[in-house]
């Protein structure tokens, strides 16, 4: 074996340039896609955590239909038992109840349409980090009477931190809603959708505007770790009555986004594959000549004692050899570029970083580093050489000696 | 000791047209310790027979005993493994393996048959210096002449000290002082060692040296001659 790897190290070298060539070929390509895919995955995440982190969460439980409907009739009793169950189920940290309608807010010149969210405050904070968006007075309380207003609304209403804002709406059941809340503190989104609608109240208060007391619209379910999201998802819906209520994951609550994640995936995978099919002709090229101008040798050594299977151990140890050193050069050479645009994410401008705000996401890109991303690579490269290998194998599967030494 | 013996083997290709009868019916026998020549023109069957011998290629009938084994029934990977363990090759040219140093390509067989390091070392450096090339030990075929390639395809052939060396035309590519050299050293090994020599050629420099002569015509033996000790070594 050892005779193996050395005559096969030097047997790579036997054309310098060619294998120079050949493997600087496998580098940029490692490369290339190690950034490629460490920007795209890295972005999904971004934009995954941003849309689902800021407000929708990775599963909600509603009474069924209510994510189509958005009405406040389609509400559902909470009661302790209920909120108890979810969270008893294996996986979840936290349940995070909500109240959502619509409603008219209102200062002393202007109006405009609103989201009104009535929410459990410490628990919101949790999942969503809003105290964080509080930009001027203070976050609410439990049993609050005060509103949280979004920095949009409150420029639009002309209204500040002490201002009064009214609410009027329907409430449950078509009992009218209307109400006059003292303003706390103004939070502040990077989407302007949001940044322009929302109004916060504490849960109690909402339930008591909108006449649906004890009730919720919605139940955000947070796992522990995101990738146990679909299991818990599966487990409640078949803990709970499909007839009344609705389990959604994130998925399904946003396919938009999952959609444009999944366009822009099948768009890089398309683009790496048709690297790797260049790469992958350059190494088999490279196989078949060094198999093809060898076919002479290769019957000489057999003809002294060297077996087929031996040559074709050789055969496999040069391509590895080839196509390991350059992918683990590759990796090697994309490392740092990842590991600096994962701590100095790039800060994007223009159009897309437009498109980037609407969607609620901040426009910047942080590289995802993983080593999964890495060995993937790695993987396809040995999977398109052990392809390459083919050729050779098959050519000394049928060595003969004596017609291989009349070449 | 009779070491080959060939039995009415024949070979006929049927790649063209035609068919090729290459050997024609041969019977041979050929002793331990004998250094023979197979003379012939050009197309007479010289390589196929050694290929024969050499268990490289099948005949078409007959059968080839070598040292006891029946060679025409064993499987490829079984006859790749008789050739090391018994039989010593020298071609006409382009013997050695590229990447590997004259002393690599010496032990190469050694090594591959699994022999000690030290062993080998001994061996490789003693048929280097009977070959003459002591000083070249690390220089790679490429830097080699043809006439020293070919003296260290003969050690190669000889280290693990087979039952017999065939050797196809070694001198074909060599001017005559590298012939010369090569010959004496294959005739003074042969003595030294005993060990058995049977050469396809159509140098009269080679068949001068040879201690016995068998002609083929037409794939066929047309006559096999011992020469006296004499007589060979006057040439
Ligand atoms: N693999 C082969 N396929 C077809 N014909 C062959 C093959 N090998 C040898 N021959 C033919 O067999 C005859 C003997 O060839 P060969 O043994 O090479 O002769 P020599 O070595 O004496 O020159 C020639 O006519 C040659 O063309
Ligand atoms: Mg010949």
């Amino acid at each position: 074996m050892k005779l193996i790897f050395r005559m096969a190290w030097r047997n790579i070298w036997r054309n310098r340039r060619r294998t120079i060539i050949t493997m600087l070929s496998i580098v940029l390509a490692i490369v290339l896609s190690i950034i490629m895919r460490s920007m795209q995955l890295g972005s999904y995440g971004k934009m995954i955590n941003d849309v689902v982190g800021t407000y929708t969460g990775h599963i909600q439980v509603h009474q069924k239909g209510y994510w189509n409907d958005k009405t406040i009739n389609s509400t559902f009793a909470a009661s302790d038992s209920l909120i108890g169950m979810i969270e008893s189920v294996a996986g979840v940290a936290f349940v995070v109840p909500r109240l959502e309608s619509f409603a008219l807010a209102a200062g002393a010149e202007r109006s405009r349409g609103s989201f009104v969210v009535g929410i459990a405050p410490e628990k919101e904070h949790a999942l969503s980090g809003l105290r964080k968006r509080v930009i001027k007075g203070d976050y609410l309380t439990t049993g609050d009477s005060g509103a949280l207003v979004a920095g949009g609304l409150a420029r639009f209403l002309k209204l500040g931190v002490g201002d009064t804002i009214v609410l009027l709406g329907q409430g449950y059941h078509g009992v009218s809603a209307a109400g006059a809340f003292r303003i706390k503190g103004i939070v502040h989104f990077a989407s302007p959708e949001l940044d322009r609608s929302f109004v916060y109240l504490d849960l109690a208060t909402a339930q008591a505007l909108f006449s649906a007391e004890q009730r919720l619209t919605s139940a955000v379910v947070e796992p522990r770790g995101r990738a146990a999201t679909e299991t818990i998802a599966r487990m409640l819906r078949s803990l709970l009555d499909g007839r009344t209520f609705e389990v959604l994951t994130w998925r399904e609550m946003l396919p938009e986004l999952v959609q444009q994640i999944q366009g822009d995936n099948v768009g890089g995978i398309i683009m790496l594959a048709i690297l790797y099919l260049v790469v992958a002709f350059g190494i088999f090229g490279t196989i078949l000549m060094m198999t093809n101008e060898r076919i002479r040798e290769f019957g000489i050594v057999n003809a002294v004692g060297f077996s087929c299977g031996r040559l074709a151990v050789m055969a496999a140890v040069e391509t590895a050899m080839l196509s390991l050193l350059s992918a683990l050069a590759g990796s090697a050479l994309a490392l740092p570029v990842v590991l600096y645009f994962n701590l100095h994410p790039i800060r994007l401008t223009g159009e897309a970083a437009k498109a980037m705000i609407n969607f609620g996401v901040e426009p910047v890109l942080p590289f995802l580093l993983d080593w999964r991303l890495f060995l993937v690579q790695i993987l396809i490269v040995i999977a398109v050489t052990a392809v390459t290998m083919l050729y050779p194998f098959s050519l000394l599967g049928t060595l003969k000696p004596v017609s291989a030494m009349r070449r | 000791m009779t070491i080959i013996e060939l039995k009415g083997v024949t070979k006929t290709f049927n790649a063209a047209a035609v068919p090729i009868n290459a050997v024609q019916g041969v019977d041979l026998t050929v002793d331990e310790g004998e250094f023979a020549a197979i003379v012939g023109p050009s197309g007479s069957g010289k390589t196929t027979l050694l290929n024969l011998i050499g268990g490289l290629d099948e005949p078409t009938s007959g059968s080839i005993v070598i040292g006891g084994t029946d060679i025409t029934r064993l499987r490829p990977g079984e006859r790749t493994r008789f050739r090391l363990r018994n039989i010593g090759f020298v071609f006409q040219s382009y013997n050695l393996i590229p990447v590997l140093t004259a002393y690599e390509n010496t032990g190469f067989i050694m090594e591959l048959q699994g022999t000690l390091p030290a062993e080998r070392d001994r061996r490789v450096r003693q048929l280097l210096d009977e070959v003459g090339l002591a000083d070249r030990m690390n220089s790679r075929p490429s830097r080699l002449s043809g006439g020293q390639q070919q003296r260290v395809a003969v050690a190669r052939a000889l280290a693990p000290r087979p039952r017999f060396i065939l050797a196809d035309e070694p001198t074909a590519n060599l001017d005559s002082h590298s012939t010369e050299t090569l010959l004496d050293i294959m005739a003074r090994l042969n003595k030294e060692e005993n060990t058995t020599f049977l050469f396809a050629t159509h140098d009269q420099r080679v068949v001068k040296k040879a201690r016995r002569v068998i002609t083929v015509e037409d794939g066929r033996i047309a006559s096999d001659q011992r020469m006296r000790e004499e007589q060979a070594a006057h040439g």
